[in-house]
């Protein structure tokens, strides 16, 4: 590394582009975060449900319909997927990146999510029902509240897999931040400075993200259990 | 004017696989009634229970609560569950709820009361039970004894036409029993109708109306305190006495 290849990269018409990269980089982060938890806990809800209600068809198809989508979504790899949307689906790069990410983090976010809603105490159900609860308003009030706190740790792991991942929105031609760095270096010749770069700018977001969470956990366990 | 009875059995039979659990079982609680249920572990006393509300599906029989046979298809059960306050041996309160809200929590969402109503009304319960003093604690700051009352309080927030305890003090420490107890003597002397699986052999012999000593599924014993546990006729009940008296 020389201090040349760091005045290259940062003279201000780069650091301008880089940060352009980041910020198309932080919107796939976000969008792809804030859908994939959405359609991540209906489709865990759903195999969820599907299981419980076994003389219900129509719980038991959804359920078993939610079950295939996991499984196969989450053993193919999320470059073939995304590469997929965007050729199949003939839209335009940056969201079939965002769809493509989407279409694979729901499937790893659902089984969080199940595990999570697996783990809560059978007892609690019993309490709940005995009460009058309905089984939506104690998957609501109950369950689902306190199964979301013991997920805190994996799906903050998976967010920041997310913006890590951004980075596969390049083979698209998506001109995210890692993709404006290649093209920074094939200019100025100093891939080392610019992956170095990156790497300190993917380092602190994630690095804040873990921590941020961290204290939430800290803050939620304080109180209960 | 005549009264129908309360909770009856009509020849309940249940199964969990090919364990017979419940074996004919006919039974009739009258209003106002405190019913103590006895017997040696896994002769079925929370399966008969929970019937009742409807934890658990009968695999034969009827079960009627006030006139309702809950055991029909397409009974509204969460309707008649409203009306029934139950307590468990591990209290299952809401972990991520405080006390006030564990309280407030049904009679809001299922009801439908007015959350200052339900504060007002769980504060009246939670008072009852001397647990007015923690309504911001949660759960886990709690010991099992004032747990439980605080389950109790839940049940009666909710204005139960009777209660079911299902040994509610099996899982406390020794000395928190007798605070739990007491709550439940209290509510005896009020006229609430109960239906209480319990070993606490004094606290049946003092509250009870009536007791069953239930065996193997089969209620094998079922009269006044004195005569069950006192003069039982029944073989198994003498020896399982001899084993919690002594
Ligand atoms: N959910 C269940 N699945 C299978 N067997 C059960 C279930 N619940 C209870 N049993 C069995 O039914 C019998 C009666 O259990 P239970 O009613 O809990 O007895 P008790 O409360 O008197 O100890 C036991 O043999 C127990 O193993
Ligand atoms: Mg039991």
């Amino acid at each position: 590394m020389t201090i040349k290849g760091f005045t290259d990269l940062l003279r201000p018409e780069n650091v301008s582009f880089l940060v352009g990269g980041l910020a198309i980089s932080v919107r796939i982060a976000v969008l792809t975060i804030l859908m994939s938890f959405v359609f991540g806990l209906l489709l865990a809800v759903a195999r969820y449900s599907g299981g419980r209600f076994k003389h219900a068809r129509a719980a038991r198809y959804l359920g078993l319909a939610a079950a295939w989508y996991i499984e196969i979504i989450r053993n193919l790899p999320m470059l073939l997927i995304m590469l997929a949307t965007y050729l199949l689906g003939r839209i335009p790069a940056l969201r079939a990146a965002i769809i493509g990410m989407t279409i694979f983090t729901s499937a790893i976010i659902a089984e969080i999510v199940r595990g999570g809603l697996l783990s809560i105490d059978r007892g609690q159900w019993e309490a709940a029902t005995a009460q009058g609860f309905s089984y939506r308003q104690t998957l609501s009030y109950i369950v689902l509240p306190q199964a979301l706190r013991r997920m805190i740790p994996p799906i903050v792991s998976q967010f920041i897999t997310i913006i890590k991942d951004t980075s596969f929105a390049w083979s698209l031609g998506v001109q995210e931040m890692t993709g404006r760095g290649t093209i920074i270096f094939a200019k100025y010749a100093n891939p080392m400075e610019t992956f170095f770069t990156i790497a300190v700018v993917y380092f602190i977001i994630n690095y804040t993200v873990g921590q941020a969470a961290r204290a939430l956990e800290r803050r939620l366990a304080g109180h209960s259990f | 004017m005549e009264v129908g009875p309360l909770i009856e059995f009509r020849r309940v039979n249940k199964f969990f696989g090919s364990n017979h659990v419940l074996r004919d079982i006919d039974l009739t609680i009258p209003t106002n009634q405190k019913l103590v249920i006895i017997g040696p572990s896994g002769s079925g006393k929370s399966t008969l229970i929970r019937c009742i509300n409807q934890l658990e599906r009968v695999s034969s029989g009827q079960v009627l609560v006030d006139g309702v046979d809950v055991t029909a298809p397409g009974a509204r059960l969460a309707e008649v569950r409203q009306d029934i306050g139950m307590v468990f041996q591990l209290f299952n309160l809401y972990p991520h709820k405080t006390v006030l809200e564990n309280v407030t929590l049904a009679p809001e969402k299922v009801r439908g009361v007015p959350p200052e109503q339900a504060a007002e009304t769980a504060r009246y319960y939670l008072k009852r039970v001397g647990m007015l003093h923690k309504v911001n604690a949660y759960p886990a700051q709690l010991s099992g004894g004032q747990q439980q009352r605080v389950a109790i309080a839940r049940a009666l927030a909710m204005k139960p036409r009777f209660m079911l305890f299902d040994e509610p003090t099996s899982a406390l420490d020794p000395e928190m029993i007798g605070e739990v107890l007491d709550v439940m003597t209290g509510l005896a002397h009020e006229g609430m109708t109960m239906v209480v699986v319990t070993h606490e052999i004094g606290f049946a012999r003092q509250v009870a109306d009536r007791i069953l000593f239930l065996d193997n599924g089969e209620i094998a014993e079922d009269g006044p305190p004195a005569q069950v546990l006192d003069s039982p006729t029944n073989e198994r009940t003498k020896s399982f006495l001899s084993k919690v008296l002594h």
